[in-house]
């Protein structure tokens, strides 16, 4: 193909200084597809593609190529004139060392480089590929925002200018007035303080709050209820409650196994800064990289526990790599979706379709986390918690088992025998315990071999002082190599284990009491007693043994007598209650799962297609490139990364979090598509609101009490509930917030409500996740034998936020109620409405057994009538007084079907599971 | 204010915004599905794929070319060729190959459309039956019943259109997310039928409310709410007044619809089932019965098909038997009297589970119980009605039974399938979560024209 085919433009243009070229007629029309790119793509890209920039130039895509490049001011292309366009002057220049592509490279042909001077002079002519990419990106969410004006009061007609409470007031107005809508009269002041105590703190007000705030006239009462709210410990759990679905926080694994895992202690560090305000800097910081600080202490790893609440798959056969690789990507994903309220997932196989982040980009960001401790199989790092309230806690428990045990010791310890010449009755029993005459019960072979059983109809108790004995004869012919004798705990596990001689098994963790050395193999051809301190194998005071297994490997041994020497009479003698709960705090030592750098830095590569059996391109740790301020360094750590997350010159970090926490007040973001600000997100529907939010929230420390209090305070905030006409015909979804929007209360606080209401509630703050009342059954179909046993006393009782979360099976009526599955990241919970959730609050034994409480509280309220003991149960239902048409209704219902209907209504009244 | 009968799926407050496009996109096969999921993965190679190769190699080392790279669940070392003791023969006109484990399947053989060639990715329980419902192996994703229910709603607007019910000692091993909706709106999740008096959670008044109480209750609660719905003008409010009264109605049509006493002596005994007691077979009744109702979609699990070997609790010998005897009847029997009442024509019934198992011996730790290890390559699913081609055998295995190598058909291919009997053209069945267009097949799946009648 020659050059002379070609139209070109009127200019003659000099290559090399003197090679004129001539034109000829045209006989084609340019292709960019056809004639261009090919060159682009076979010279250029490498540098000023996808995934290079140098100079700032990207050539792949039309909108970035027209953008311009970060060297000098010149446009790159000029359509029509290739003389003002850089692009033109690098390629001809006759200057080797300015020339592009530079002398390494091969260099255009003469023809080439015609041909893109004839496609600038022509025109440039590039079909818009739409991809939305372009470097830099011109999309609003990319550029830092930039603190904005407030429109002026005196835009507004006069009788609406005292309307705006602040300057949120003033942004919401003036869009709706251009919609042609007016705000709503403020709504009744009881009903202010009921939205306001569900959204600060997810509890009703009590009858007595509501009074105190309804007789305080002063002019800066709201303020001040507001603030009382915040400073209540309930606020924390509340807020909490919305930062658990990003942080897919959960009690158990997830798949197959979906075992228990303790990580609560990051529930109650998460409540803990939200009560303390911790700037969502300083909040950022401490749950990506706590453990990178250098005087983080144990509450700055704790925080870490953001990144471990990924899933593990510790099913046979699992290749463990994959599952971490798995995590990674997780940590990646959510980190995208809950700090850039950006889509990454798509660019773990190939580049973003439509936002400017390409799969070298994701592997970068990826690669942050890909210097993590963790695998994909098991639960560490794990770090074991001290709080002065656990500590105080545990002592509390060994004084109740002290004192249990004063009251029933023998004088002297004696060999109680749990295994002799037999076993003791057990649901599970495995290998051949038969022992006649004793001391016969030879066993061995190659290889591990061990005979157990488990799940002992009277198990072994456990108490301080007690030393587990095993008598063993090792056999000379054929010596085993190694004994390993493990104890498993009632409604627990076997991680209680020793051994004596090689360490062959490996089973548990070394140096801990779930694989404790006792030293080297007794002497062979005579009996010896293995002695095992039960602290040595986590068995504290009050362990209930349930499960005994003997093993041993390569060789032969001969089992005896094993048992407990104790000065309790009779070890099978199941504990008081008391002593029992006593013995499940001290079962109980405290863990959390937390982030820790790797050891020896892995290398990352990209991955081909997203999978990890494909490793691609090596890759470094870097924030996406469009993202990237010019010139910015970003440490190539966690810290670095949350450091950069957190740089009010990064655009997207503030104004994604105020977009949350206004979802949170108002229904649906400024931004409704919470996870994607990206180009195929919605817009905002208040622009200049978003950035003045984002920016002030900055300059405010980052404080979330800063932004609630600025919505709150907002007229906005106080307007009724009452949707007109007009609402419903002009905005219909009510992003304008001419109208108060209602919200169905979350599947946590409509349990919190009822038991608030029925003064059932146990108010305790923080401590091990519960397990409320559900039916029996529900979790049979799990496959751990971990099963769901009510809890009893005031954790029956606790609010929804505690509720034990397992993956595989979640608590039923908070999945009615739109719960999520907390296995990913969740921005916003669907909120539904069907008859299942009728069902639930009509019929779930919890919430009838509120009910009935609820019930007797009405009946037995302090009153001069029935009608006043109504009144005041509808008021703590609704926050306000029925009128005279409820009233009669509800008298009339209580006469015909009993207080326990009449709560019952109450309780699932749409004011009641509103906020509105 | 009279309220009417509300659909299930009609009044979903925000979950609105994304309707789907109008489906089905043309006219479908089949209306509704009953999906028998056989958890834990039954063995093809003693039930449906007979390996003659394998008795010739009995107890020798499996040929390396077959599992040199190969990553496997609990196999160690060099695994060794392990034959079926079971008998096959050939049923039916048809002609389908079934082993003696299954003579009542084996009976209804010319109904049935038996692929042999099925394969899937995963070779561990959880992600395989992630991967079979949603088709993607990581959980996150919604799955058959969900997409199914959001894209076609129910034939019954007083029931959901997406039910599980499970029999065996365990759920299946991925769980709830089995039956999960993914990021599509959480009325679409499956929802699960309890065994006993009461079929659905929470149906049941609490004890001592009678059904007039809960009559005045709703009255009353309707009254007030009205008032509310007057004065506030949220149409929210008004859905939650009609779901209370479905509520109400469900708890009368959903117990009737679960009593199995209703049915007739011989139809239990044809299905094997003994009133009061929940089983496989009781499950199989309650699906036909769901189907004839109008539920879209019906999935069963049935837990206990994962034959390890490690003792008679999971081997070949004793287990899978007795596995056979407690669904086999049943199985034969509701296709059957799905056919006798004519639903069978438009009822997608499948059989199978989330993969195959290895045609070597497993010997775990040494173990003497004969049993085979988890195996994604190659298993085999049957299908009846709803428009597929009865009497059909497809695909076939090498001679060993380790790779498909006729008729090759992964699990994207089967969601495709299914699709398409039920009139939906899988690439354009979408719904937009983060920034892009997801589907049941992600970027694959065929229809296997070959399988449709």
């Amino acid at each position: 193909m020659s050059l002379g085919q070609w139209v070109v433009g009127a200019g003659l243009a000099l290559v090399g200084g003197a090679h004129a070229v001539g034109v000829q007629e045209p006989a084609n029309e340019l292709d960019f597809e056809r004639d261009v790119l090919p060159i682009l793509r076979e010279h250029c890209f490498d540098c000023h593609g996808p995934y290079r920039q140098k100079a700032g130039l990207r050539l792949d895509q039309r909108a970035a190529a027209m953008a311009g490049s970060s060297f000098g001011t010149d446009p790159v292309l000029v359509p029509g004139n290739r003389d003002a366009s850089l692009l033109w002057d690098m390629i001809s220049s006759p200057d080797e060392d300015d020339r592009m592509p530079p002398a390494k490279s091969p260099p255009l042909g003469a023809d080439q480089i015609q041909l893109l001077g004839a496609w600038i002079d022509a025109g440039a002519t590039w079909p818009d590929d739409g991809h939305a990419a372009s470097w830099p990106s011109k999309h609003w969410s990319y550029q830092t925002p930039q603190s904005v004006e407030p429109p002026g009061l005196d835009v507004f007609p006069k009788r609406l200018r005292a309307w705006p409470q602040g300057e949120v007031d003033r942004f919401l107005l003036a869009a709706m007035l251009t919609a042609g809508l007016e705000p709503q009269p403020l709504a009744d002041r009881a009903l202010w303080f009921r939205r306001a105590s569900l959204d600060l703190t997810g509890l009703p007000p009590s009858l007595p709050e509501l009074d105190e705030f309804l007789g305080d006239s002063a002019p800066d009462a709201w303020e001040r209820a507001l603030d009382r709210l915040m400073d209540s410990p309930h606020y924390g759990e509340q807020q909490a409650l919305r930062w658990l679905d990003l942080a897919r926080y959960a009690d158990s694994n997830g798949y197959e196994k979906d075992a228990e895992r303790s990580i609560w202690p990051y529930r109650d560090w998460v409540i803990e800064a939200y009560n303390q305000d911790l700037g969502f800097d300083e909040f950022t910081r401490l749950q990506l990289a706590g453990d990178l600080l250098p005087d983080g202490g144990q509450q700055a790893l704790i925080a870490t526990g953001f990144q471990r609440n990924t899933m593990v798959n510790d099913e046979g056969g699992t290749d463990a790599e994959e599952y971490r690789v798995a995590a990674v990507k997780d940590r990646t994903d959510t980190l995208a979706a809950v700090w850039l309220g950006s889509t990454m997932g798509c660019a773990q196989c190939h580049n973003h379709k439509y936002d400017p982040f390409t799969q070298r980009d994701y592997y970068q960001l990826y690669a942050f986390f890909d210097q993590t401790a963790d695998g994909g199989k098991s639960n560490e790092p794990i770090l074991p918690v001290e709080t002065p309230a656990l500590l105080a806690e545990r002592a509390r428990a060994l004084a109740e088992l002290a004192s249990f045990q004063a009251g029933r010791s023998l004088p002297q310890s004696q060999d109680s025998i749990w295994v002799g010449e037999s076993i003791p009755e057990a649901q599970i029993v495995d290998g051949d315990w038969s022992s006649e005459p004793l001391g016969e019960r030879r066993r061995g072979g190659a290889g591990y071999q061990q005979i157990y059983f488990t799940g002992a109809k009277r198990p072994f108790v456990v108490l301080e002082g007690d030393c587990w004995f095993v008598d063993v004869w090792v056999d000379p012919e054929s010596p085993a190599r190694e004994i390993l004798i493990q104890f498993h705990v009632q409604a627990g596990n076997w991680e209680h284990r020793a051994y004596l001689g090689e360490d062959l098994h490996g089973l548990g963790r070394a140096g801990t009491g779930s694989r404790r050395a006792l030293g080297s193999m007794p002497a062979a051809g005579a009996w010896h007693r293995i002695e095992i301190q039960p602290e040595l194998v986590d068995l504290p005071p009050g362990s209930q043994v349930d499960g005994f297994a003997l093993g041993q490997v390569d060789g032969f041994v001969r089992w005896g007598n094993a048992g407990l020497t104790t000065t309790n009479p009779d070890p099978s003698e199941p504990l008081p209650p008391e002593a029992a709960a006593a013995a499940s705090t001290l079962a109980r030592t405290v863990t959390t799962l937390v982030m820790r750098a790797v050891d020896s830095p892995r290398t990352t590569h990209l991955l081909e297609r997203g999978s990890f059996l494909s490793p691609g391109a090596e890759v470094q740790p870097e924030v996406p490139v469009v993202l990237r301020a010019k010139g910015q360094h970003v440490e190539p750590d966690r810290l670095g990364l949350a450091n950069w997350l957190v740089d009010p010159e990064q655009p997207l970090t503030a104004r994604v979090e105020v977009n949350r926490v206004w979802q949170q007040i108002f229904g649906t973001g400024i931004v409704a598509t919470l996870d994607d600000f990206g180009s195929q997100g919605e817009p905002p529907s208040h622009p200049e609101l978003l950035d003045w939010l984002a920016t002030e929230f900055v300059s405010h420390g980052w404080s979330r009490k800063w932004l609630l209090r600025t919505l709150m305070t907002s007229a906005a905030y106080r307007q009724g509930a009452e949707q007109t006409d007009a609402n419903l015909r002009i905005d219909p979804t009510n992003r304008l917030l001419a109208h108060f929007p209602r919200l169905r209360l979350p599947a946590e606080n409509l349990r919190d409500l009822c038991l608030a209401v029925s003064q059932r509630l146990e108010s305790k703050v923080g401590g091990p996740s519960v397990h409320p009342p559900q039916p029996a059954g529900i979790d049979a179909g799990t496959y751990t034998g971990d099963r769901w046993f009510n809890s009893t006393g005031p954790d029956r009782y606790r609010r929804g936020l505690y509720t034990f979360w397992r993956r595989t099976s979640p608590y039923p009526s908070f999945v009615l109620f739109d719960a999520t599955s907390r296995e990913l990241a969740c921005t916003r919970r669907n909120r539904s409405n069907t008859p299942l959730q009728a069902l639930a609050l009509l019929n779930d034994p919890a919430f009838v057994e509120t009910t009935r409480a609820f019930a007797e509280r009405l009946e037995q309220f302090p009153a001069p009538d029935d009608a006043d003991r109504i009144r005041m149960g509808f008021r703590a239902c609704t926050g306000r007084f029925p009128n005279a048409h409820e009233l009669e209704v509800l008298m009339a219902l209580r006469s015909s079907a009993g207080w326990e209907s009449l709560a019952r209504v109450l309780l699932n009244l749409d004011e009641t599971l509103n906020r509105g | 204010m009279a309220l009417g009968r509300v659909a299930w799926a009609d009044l979903l407050g925000d979950s609105k915004s994304q309707a789907p496009a109008r489906l089905p996109h043309f006219a479908p096969k089949a209306k509704r599905i009953i999906y028998l999921h056989m958890a834990g993965s039954p063995s093809q190679l003693d039930l449906f794929d007979p390996k003659p190769t394998l008795a010739r190699f009995q107890g020798q080392a499996m040929p390396e070319s077959f599992t040199a790279k190969e990553r496997f669940a609990f196999i160690k070392g060099t695994p060794k060729v392990l034959a079926s003791p079971y008998t096959f023969a050939q049923h039916g006109e048809s002609g389908q190959w079934i082993s003696e484990l299954l003579p009542h399947t084996a009976r209804i053989a010319d109904k049935l459309t038996v692929v042999r060639s099925m394969s899937s990715t995963q070779f561990n329980h959880a992600p395989a039956q992630i991967f079979l419902n949603t088709g993607h192996h990581l959980i996150g994703r919604p799955s058959l019943g969900s997409w199914l229910s959001y894209g076609l709603g129910n034939l019954n607007e007083n029931l959901p259109a997406f039910v599980v019910m499970l029999s065996g000692q365990f759920g299946p091993s991925g769980g709830a997310s089995c039956w999960g909706n993914g990021f599509l709106p959480s009325e679409h999740q499956g929802v699960r039928l309890l065994g006993g008096a009461e079929p659905i959670l929470y149906l049941a008044n609490p004890d001592g409310v009678t059904r007039e109480q809960r009559r005045l209750e709703l009255d009353a609660l309707a009254d007030i709410n009205r008032g509310t719905a007057e004065r506030l003008g949220d149409p929210e409010t008004l859905a939650r007044m009609a779901q209370y009264e479905l509520a109400f109605r469900m708890q009368t049509e959903v117990p009737e619809l679960a009593n199995l006493q209703t049915e007739s002596r011989s139809t239990l005994e044809r299905y094997g089932v003994q009133l009061g007691q929940p089983s496989f077979a009781a499950n199989c009744l309650l699906a036909r019965r769901m189907a004839e109702a109008g539920i879209r979609f019906i999935q069963l699990y049935d837990w206990g098909w994962d034959s390890h070997g490690t003792g008679p609790n999971d081997d070949i010998v004793t287990s899978l038997p007795e596995q056979c005897r407690r669904t086999d009847q049943a199985c034969a029997a509701l296709v059957e009297d799905l056919d006798a009442r004519g639903l069978l024509e438009d009822t997608l019934v499948v059989w199978g589970g989330e993969f195959g198992r290895t045609p070597m011996n497993e010997e775990r730790d040494g173990s003497k119980f004969l049993g085979r290890d988890h195996h994604p390559h190659a298993f085999t699913m049957w299908f009846a009605g709803g428009g597929m081609r009865p009497g059909t055998s497809y695909g076939a295995t090498d001679d060993f039974g380790y790779f498909p190598v006729e008729g090759a058909m992964d699990v994207h291919d089967l969601h495709a399938t299914i699709l398409h009997l039920l009139g939906i053209r899988h690439e354009a069945f979408t719904f937009q979560h983060q920034g892009r267009s997801f589907r049941l097949t992600d970027v694959a799946g065929r229809v296997i024209h070959e399988l449709l009648a």
